[in-house]
């Protein structure tokens, strides 16, 4: 263990090498320059450990071979009978032909970022008329959660009421930060 | 994506969760680059790197409708890639970490550089990987995700099936033992 004229030991050094020095590193400038030695080693390994990540191997190639691998491994959607909002018969809708009508309904919202986007029926009766769904949002930092709530709530009514018949919809909605913490969580009628 | 909220992999996460392969193929665009660099650090060897990523991905794809944590998702595809190969080591029974195959010296080393800068970076890349490879498995793992790799401490904590705590302690002797002086290093 190198011990350094301060008294304090490389090791001290090591502990906080990602965090900002504290403050007898600030004037210490023995604990100074080993902390420069050390990120310097430290990025110049890094580097060298890098070497090739981007271009080691044919990227389009392997991710071809993941997404045919993936394609023949597609998780079937979940598919429901409801009424059509269009001409009132009886379809079948996939649980993707619903997320996509909900977020068409949203569009390209600046202050609005839809994360996740589920619709099941809520009634035992097939065709079904009566929905929940459930949405995530990120918003924008300086968002009205209430406003934001109210909005989500009415486009998602929109996006399922384009694609069927909903007599009865609840919405489960989660507002998120942007990096996907919660903010707040509602269940609201439509 | 839009002014107010930055751009991230969480509504494509979601959007794969949803069951859409385009959103899906995104996330594998983004991070396969990343994820064979850190299952060639743990394996040694680009071709398995690329079998051991492939495999992975197939995990992830079937998992990802249980995933609860959109944001935790980088993590967690480096904790499934982790598995995968910490799998394919128990089942080799040894580290082939410590010896380079000819992909990854001829990149050091690229076919137009003088003979003798092909030597040099050869040989600096060599060094590098023994020293990392000497490494007992969890300090590598934990060197290769922060240092190499650049995940978040909770990232890496995550990816590992470790604590925050843990894993800067594993980080520092990881860190003490690859910058030590050459006169220090430890025999691997």
């Amino acid at each position: 263990m190198s011990t350094l004229p301060c008294g304090r030991t490389r090791d001290d050094v090591l502990q906080n090498l990602d965090g900002p020095p504290d403050a007898h590193e600030i004037q210490c400038p023995w604990c100074h320059d080993e902390r420069a030695r050390l990120k310097d080693l430290d990025s110049g390994l890094a580097t060298i450990l890098r070497t090739g990540d981007e271009d080691g191997g044919n990227d389009d190639g392997a991710i071809a071979a993941v997404m045919r691998a993936v394609r023949e491994n597609l998780r079937p959607l979940r598919s429901t009978s409801a009424v059509s909002a269009l001409g009132g018969e009886a379809v079948k809708v996939t649980s993707l032909d619903l997320a996509d009508a909900v977020r068409g309904a949203f569009g390209e919202s600046p202050r609005i970022q839809v994360n996740y986007v589920d619709v099941r029926p809520s009634d035992g009766v097939s065709p079904h008329r009566q929905w929940r769904a459930e949405c995530a949002v990120s918003v924008a930092p300086d968002s009205d959660l209430t406003e934001v709530e109210t909005t989500v709530v009415a486009k998602v009514s929109e996006g399922v009421r384009t694609v069927v018949v909903a007599e009865h919809l609840v919405v489960d909605v989660t507002l998120e930060d942007v990096h996907g913490e919660t903010l707040r969580h509602a269940v609201r009628d439509s | 994506m839009s002014q107010g909220v930055p751009d991230s992999l969480i509504p494509w996460v979601g959007r794969a969760q949803e069951g859409d392969p385009a959103a899906f193929e995104h996330l594998v665009t983004r991070l396969t680059g990343p994820l064979r660099g850190f299952a060639r650090g743990m394996l040694g060897q680009w071709a398995e790197a690329e079998d051991a990523v492939q495999e992975a991905w197939l995990r992830i794809w079937r998992r990802l409708p249980h995933l609860k944590d959109r944001s935790a998702f980088t993590g967690w595809a480096y904790s499934i890639t982790r598995n995968v190969c910490l799998d394919r080591i128990r089942s080799r029974d040894r580290l082939r970490a410590d010896s380079l195959d000819a992909q990854m010296i001829e990149l050091a080393a690229p076919a137009d550089a003088q003979p003798e800068e092909r030597t040099e970076r050869r040989l600096e890349l060599e060094r590098a990987w023994k020293r990392v490879a000497a490494l007992p498995l969890a300090q590598r793992e934990a060197f290769l995700l922060v240092v190499v790799h650049g995940l978040s401490y909770r990232d890496a904590a995550l990816a590992m099936g470790s604590t925050e705590t843990t894993l800067r302690g594993r980080l520092a002797r990881a860190r003490a033992a690859l910058t030590n002086d050459p006169g220090e290093e430890a025999t691997p």
